[in-house]
C-alpha cells in the first residue's frame, strides 16, 4: 500500500460516529500494544462517548480507571491536520479498511479553563481489531504538541 | 552507561536484534541507521520527550467538567 497516499487518504476515511443521546454513554475496548508515551505500561483502554461531553470523548486506563485523556477527533478539532504516517507504524495496527479507522487529538485541559491538543502525536484506533496506538507523525516538526483549541 | 568508539561504517548490535550503524560523521553531526524488528518504536528522544511531558499533563479523571471549558469547539 502507498502509504504516502495512505495519509491524507486517512483523514478522509475515519470516521466520526454519531454522538449517543439520552445520556447513553458508549464503550469500546482497544488494546495498546506499546502504551502511550508517559504510560507505556498502560496496554488497555476504554473509548467513552457521553452525550454532555459535546464532540469529546475520553479514553480511559483500564489498569489505572482513575485517568484517562480527553480526546477530540481530528476532523472536528483541526480539519486541515494533514498528519504523515510512517509505514512502520500504520502495520502495527493492522489496517484492512481505512474506514475502521478512527484519529484523535490529546487533549490538555489547563488549571485556567484553556484547551490545548497535542498534533505531533495522535491517537489512531482501528475498530476492526480494537487496537491503537500514538504515533509521532513524521512531519511532527509542522505541528505543536499544545495547538490551541478552537481558534 | 556503556561508552564505545566506533568508526564510520561500523555498527553495533543489541541483544542480536537491533543494529545500530553509524553511516556518516562530521563536526556537529552523526548520521546513524537502526535496523531492528518492525514492531520496535524508535523515536528522536526530543519528541518523545514532548509528548511524554505533554500526556502526562493532559492525563486527568474522565469525570472532568468539561463545561468550564473556554473553547468554541463545545458549541458543536
Amino acid at each position: 500500500m502507498a502509504y504516502q497516499l495512505l495519509s491524507p487518504a486517512i483523514m478522509d476515511a475515519v470516521q466520526t460516529e454519531n454522538k449517543p443521546k439520552n445520556g447513553v454513554v458508549s464503550k469500546q475496548t482497544f488494546r495498546f500494544p506499546h502504551g502511550i508515551m508517559g504510560f507505556e505500561n498502560i496496554k488497555n483502554y476504554c473509548l467513552l462517548d457521553k452525550e454532555e461531553d459535546g464532540p469529546f470523548w475520553w479514553l480511559q486506563m483500564l489498569e489505572d480507571p482513575e485517568l484517562s485523556f480527553l480526546l477530540i477527533p481530528s476532523q472536528v478539532g483541526f480539519p486541515n491536520y494533514k498528519p504523515d504516517f510512517s509505514r512502520e507504524d500504520l502495520d502495527l495496527l493492522k489496517i484492512e479498511n481505512l474506514e475502521s479507522l478512527m484519529l484523535f487529538q490529546v487533549v490538555t485541559v489547563h488549571p485556567d479553563g484553556r484547551a490545548t491538543a497535542n498534533l505531533k502525536g495522535p491517537i489512531i484506533l482501528n475498530r476492526d481489531n480494537q487496537m491503537g496506538a500514538q504515533f509521532v507523525v513524521k512531519n511532527a516538526v509542522e505541528y505543536a504538541v499544545d495547538a490551541p483549541l478552537g481558534e | 552507561m556503556l561508552v564505545l568508539s566506533r568508526k564510520t561504517g561500523e555498527s553495533i548490535i543489541i541483544d542480536g536484534q537491533i543494529t545500530v550503524h553509524i553511516l556518516k560523521s562530521d563536526k556537529e553531526t552523526v548520521k546513524i541507521g537502526v535496523d531492528a524488528p518492525k514492531d520496535i518504536p524508535i523515536f528522536r528522544k526530543e519528541i518523545h520527550d514532548e509528548i511524554r511531558f505533554s500526556n502526562q499533563k493532559a492525563a486527568t479523571a474522565p469525570d472532568t467538567d468539561l463545561t468550564k471549558l473556554k473553547t468554541p469547539v463545545m458549541a458543536k
